[in-house]
């Protein structure tokens, strides 16, 4: 099959472009490194099925990051039959550096000029036929990734360059005379040496002079690469400067004339839209304000603001969803049998239990999409960098500890784009602190049972605790464990601010939500079926599924765990299986949870049989007033906010005019408030934000950093959330919180 | 050609100045990741952030901008705009 890959600077629109040409609902967001992995999409093209592989975003060909490593060995091993290198039109000059390397490997090549409206905005004009000619007349295509225009151009290129397989004229940057003749005497023993006859001999002549460590040392035998050592040595004594330095410094020397040809820009180019968000959000004190702000919004909105779908939700699937499923098994001859107990019991109370949270991660990856998709995570990294660099790293270990609060998964693969492998491992073992969505349900439960309006604050100290709880591990990593790293410079791109694209937000919050619900049908499923049984089976006497939970199976595993975690207030055994059910998935917890406490609590709620009819219209009005009241709680983000400042009492919007009782309480909410003090209960949530997150990080970091990495990870959150949840339960008993 | 008598380091530029890059004091590593976000000698940086301690801001080759933490920009040595 032919093999088309997309290469390109961190952000320059290549998983932009990659979506639109595969219709892959690929993640894209704007931060430099989003895209760590090669990821690979189908395309019709010419009558032909083609493979695109959208590369990680690279800024040269050099292996410095995992990341652009993968970008170089993919290029250098698979042979693409084209590769379409995605340019940032508004910022040319540094883009072309890697095409120029491009070039040197001698793949067939294709320009997108992606961004071309930006830099249209800017008054930038680039000649393109100019740009062509100067690149050894390859195509150029202007494209505007994010609206998909310019892409049958993009495609047509594509056939014609696969199609003829032609590679343009050699382009070269004249590197200067010292280094071309060392240049030229490594070529021939390169092409002398059947060995490496599958490099690009000019490429590896030039990589082996900039002194590829990783590259040297893979070429057996290593005649080349001591050839080159002492090529090195004789430019150096030459020129006073080092060979790498000579071959950038003659790269954009070659690329500030092209530039200077080919691109022309009406005004002066003074500071952007961008440099002047940047005066404040990227200020060292008011950048630290907004940002503190912006995340404060955001646990309100999850917190607050969708609470009303929430209970909508919940009310849908505790009301008329069990009860049809109850009427069904009755009206097939099945009511009162354990077929109908795994069904209600079971399946729709863990399933249902986990899919009332899509409007809490709805709102959460809402968020945070905006937040990527905006330019804001690279100002992100920036402003925490001076707070990082006390914990021994730089704002960059940020990044994937954001997207950590997404999901801790995609933050451990984010780690990538750290060029330090000790700083990858520290990072990655911080992100698993993130408070991810997924635990995210577990405390808006115990919230809204415990604390009412004021369970934002539970959450925001959740959070808080898990960044707090990050910031001394880090301590103990950087200062004990790997004292001798080196302090790992920060560097970062900092893309222009745009408006969040709808349509990247719409397939961002997609693709995670879907992720959730699907997790909700298959492993959601699964444990809640296989805990079903766990708690039907009893232990000694008993009958298969009319057992109470607490003589059952799993009831009596957890008896044997439960003392271990009395200390921390919660030693009961319905708290100890669902922590062991939140092992595979923190989804799990809910849905255990669900089946063991409602299982055990009385049947109190009087069941009024309601047709059809009427159940349809109660869902329709229920959606009507969550709808009005989403919005009293966007509004009352202000009051709560204004709050915070001691003294201040400013009331809360209240539309529908009722009052604030505990009409939405669930069965669940009020088994817990039964079953949990206060103070426990908060014991609980701090035990269930530190330890291990969910089998799929566990794999995660088993496959970035080996089994021991990842087991001391697992021992280390146990011990960790034990500690810290006893002592807040003992501490809070010392206070008399009890 | 400037003389020494102008070269600092990044670190003391002052927001709004341009410099030109002339040395960076690191590995042989350091230089190539810089040189291959846009730093490479005798570029023409514009310091558009950055007061005592934290992060800065740069413009380099007219539309690129790059945040440097503090510890590199001591290492980048630049001169001093010629003036007089
Ligand atoms: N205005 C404009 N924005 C674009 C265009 N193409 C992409 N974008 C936006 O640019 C940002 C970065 O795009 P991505 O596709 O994520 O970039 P990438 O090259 O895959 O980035 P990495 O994954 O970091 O390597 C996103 O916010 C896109 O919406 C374009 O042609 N015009």
């Amino acid at each position: 099959m032919v093999t088309i890959c997309l290469a390109g600077n961190p952000n320059a629109g290549k998983s932009t472009i990659f979506n639109a040409l595969t219709g892959a609902r690929q993640h894209v967001g704007n931060w430099p490194g989003k895209t760590v992995e090669k990821k690979e999409g189908r395309l019709w093209l010419d009558g032909q099925e083609i493979a695109i592989v959208d590369l990680p975003g690279a800024y040269s060909l050099s292996a410095f990051s995992a990341e652009e490593t993968i970008t170089r060995d993919f290029l250098l091993e698979a042979q693409p039959d084209a590769v379409v290198a995605v340019v940032d039109a508004a910022n040319l000059e540094r883009n072309l550096y890697l095409v120029l390397q491009l070039l040197e490997m001698r793949v067939p090549l294709i320009i997108a000029l992606n961004m071309s409206d930006v830099a249209e905005n800017r008054h930038i004009h680039i000649d393109r036929e100019r740009l062509a000619e100067w690149l050894g007349g390859l195509p150029v295509i202007a494209v505007i990734g994010s609206r998909e225009i310019g892409l049958d151009a993009l495609k047509e290129a594509m056939v014609q360059v696969t199609r003829r397989r032609v590679i343009t004229a050699p382009v070269y940057a004249d590197l200067g005379p010292a280094v071309e003749r060392e240049i030229a005497a490594l070529h021939g023993l390169i092409e002398a040496d059947a060995g490496l006859k599958d490099y690009p001999a000019r490429w590896l002549a030039i990589k082996l002079l900039e002194d590829e460590g990783d590259l040297g040392a893979r070429i057996s035998p290593p005649l080349a690469a001591a050839a080159a050592a002492d090529a090195r040595r004789r430019i150096a004594d030459e020129t006073g400067e080092d060979a790498d330095t000579l071959i950038a410094d003659a790269r954009y020397r070659f690329l500030g004339r092209v530039v200077g040809q080919v691109v022309t820009r009406a005004g002066a180019g003074g500071p952007t839209f961008s440099d002047r968000l940047d005066r404040v959000l990227a200020h060292r004190r008011w950048g630290v304000l907004v940002f503190l702000a912006l995340m404060w919004i955001i646990f309100q909105f999850t917190a607050n603001v969708s609470a009303p779908l929430l209970d909508w939700v919940d009310g849908i699937i505790a009301g008329p969803v069990t009860r049809w499923a109850a009427a069904l098994l009755d009206a097939v001859g099945l009511g009162g049998s354990w077929v109908e107990s795994l069904v209600v019991d079971g399946i729709i109370a863990g399933v249902g239990g986990v899919l009332v949270f899509v409007p809490v991660l709805f709102s959460l990856y809402v968020a945070l999409a905006v937040l990527e998709d905006s330019g804001y995570m690279a100002r992100a990294a920036l402003v925490m960098d001076r707070f990082m660099q006390r914990l021994g790293l730089h704002g960059k270990s940020f990044l994937p500890m954001l997207v950590g609060f997404g999901c801790n998964v995609p933050g451990i693969y984010a780690t990538r784009t750290l060029e330090n492998p000790d700083d990858r491992k520290i990072t990655a073992f911080l992100t698993t602190f993130m408070s991810c969505g997924a635990r995210l349900p577990v405390y808006v439960i115990f919230g809204s049972a415990f604390f009412g309006a004021a369970s934002g604050g539970l959450v925001f100290g959740l959070y808080a605790l898990g960044v707090g709880v990050a910031v001394l591990t880090s301590l103990l990593l950087t200062r004990v464990v790997f004292r001798s790293k080196t302090a790992a410079p920060f560097v970062i791109e900092l893309p222009p601010y745009r408006l969040p694209n709808p349509k990247t937000v719409g397939l961002y919050v997609w693709s995670n939500t879907s992720r959730f619900i699907h997790n909700a049908g298959t492993v959601i499923l699964a444990a809640s079926v296989v805990i079903w049984l766990l708690l039907a089976v009893p232990v000694g006497t008993g009958q298969f599924a009319g057992v109470a939970p607490g003589d059952s199976l799993f009831g009596a595993t957890s008896r044997i765990i439960a003392p271990v975690l009395s200390p921390a207030g919660f030693g009961q055994w319905e708290a100890a299986s669902s922590l062991m059910a939140g092992f595979v998935a923190k989804e799990v917890v809910i849905s255990s949870m669900s089946q063991i406490y409602t299982g055990a609590a009385e049947e109190d709620e009087p069941e009024q049989p309601s047709t059809l009819g009427e159940d349809l219209a109660g869902i329709v009005t229920g959606l009507g007033e969550a709808v009005v009241l989403t919005g009293q709680e966007i509004v009352n983000i202000v009051p709560r906010t204004l709050n915070i400042i001691p003294g201040l009492n400013v009331p809360e919007a209240n539309f529908l005019g009722r009052a604030d009782d505990a009409s939405s309480d669930t069965a669940l909410e009020s088994a817990l408030r039964q079953a949990f003090t206060p103070l426990a209960a908060v014991a609980f949530n701090v035990f269930i934000l530190l330890y291990v997150p969910c089998m799929a990080t566990v794999a995660a970091m088993r496959q970035e950093f080996g089994a021991r990495w990842m087991l001391a990870q697992v021992a280390y959150t146990l011990v960790v959330a034990w500690l810290a949840a006893v002592l807040v339960y003992q501490g809070g008993l010392l206070l008399g919180l009890g | 050609m400037p003389d020494d008598a102008h070269f600092m380091p990044l670190s003391m530029v002052r927001p709004g100045q341009t410099v030109e890059l002339v040395r960076i004091e690191g590995g042989h590593k350091l230089r190539k990741r810089l040189a291959d976000l846009g730093l490479n000698l005798g570029v023409s940086i514009r310091v558009m952030q950055g007061d005592s301690g934290g992060p800065m801001i740069l413009a380099v080759k007219g539309d690129t901008r790059l945040a440097l933490g503090r510890g590199i920009t001591h290492k980048i040595i630049v001169a001093a705009p010629q003036q007089k």
